[in-house]
């Protein structure tokens, strides 16, 4: 069996609710560094990771969403905003920021299709 | 009189919340639950019709680090930690869905 040269990461999580969002983040990072193809999508209520400015300061976590606009430097191939549930939790594609990219059903199925290897957080 | 606290943005959670609602209870949005004041969110529109005397409000500080704070619904109003404590104090029963 050869090793898989390609992950796709399938985030659902809330940023803050639980652990589950920055597990994923640190996966791409790891995989990225060993030279893996990595792509990501938000999926669900994972489109929230994207909302407004966040402002951790009162909380002593570190902000989301610099994170995931961190992710193109350390060589994640693209991070994707399933369009469908951005649509259901009212973010719209016009306020997504510049590092993400929307992403329809069916491009969906291709890169779960195309990736050797699929990990949902 | 109860303070009812959601800490997740599901809609059944929110749902369930509502339906045990009765005047003069007190909701109070927390953590992930924060979202279901979001405007343009499915749960959102559930604040338009509250029984007669029931206030909700949202964490502040938890609204600013999902930065949502200039999103919420107008009948829900952000809240700070002391108040939360406050709240806590005032009322005779909390109960925590989520």
């Amino acid at each position: 069996m050869t090793a898989p040269t390609s992950l796709l990461i399938l985030m659902r999580t809330t940023p803050y609710g639980d652990q589950q969002a920055r597990a994923a983040i640190d996966l791409a990072l790891t995989a990225a560094a060993f030279e893996l193809k990595v792509n990501c999508v938000l999926l669900d209520a994972a489109v929230l990771q994207l909302a407004g400015n966040q402002d951790t300061s009162a909380g002593g976590q570190k902000n989301h969403l610099a994170l995931l606009s961190a992710l193109e430097i350390y060589d994640v191939e693209a991070l994707y905003v399933h369009t469908p549930s951005a649509d259901r939790f009212g973010i719209s594609s016009a306020s997504l920021p510049y590092f993400a990219q929307p992403l329809e059903d069916k491009q969906l199925q291709q890169l779960m299709a195309q990736a050797d290897q699929v990990m949902v957080f | 009189m109860t303070l009812h606290t959601i800490n997740k943005q599901t809609s059944d959670c929110v749902s369930h919340c509502l339906n045990a609602l009765a005047e003069n209870d007190t909701v109070l949005l927390i953590e992930d639950g924060v979202y279901a004041a979001m405007t343009g969110c499915s749960a959102a529109e559930h604040w338009q019709q509250l029984p007669d005397g029931v206030t909700c409000l949202a964490l502040a500080d938890e609204l600013a680090a999902r930065g949502i704070r200039g999103q919420i619904a107008a009948t829900v109003q952000p809240a700070s930690w002391e108040e939360f404590v406050a709240l806590c104090t005032q009322h005779e029963k909390v109960i925590s869905w989520g």
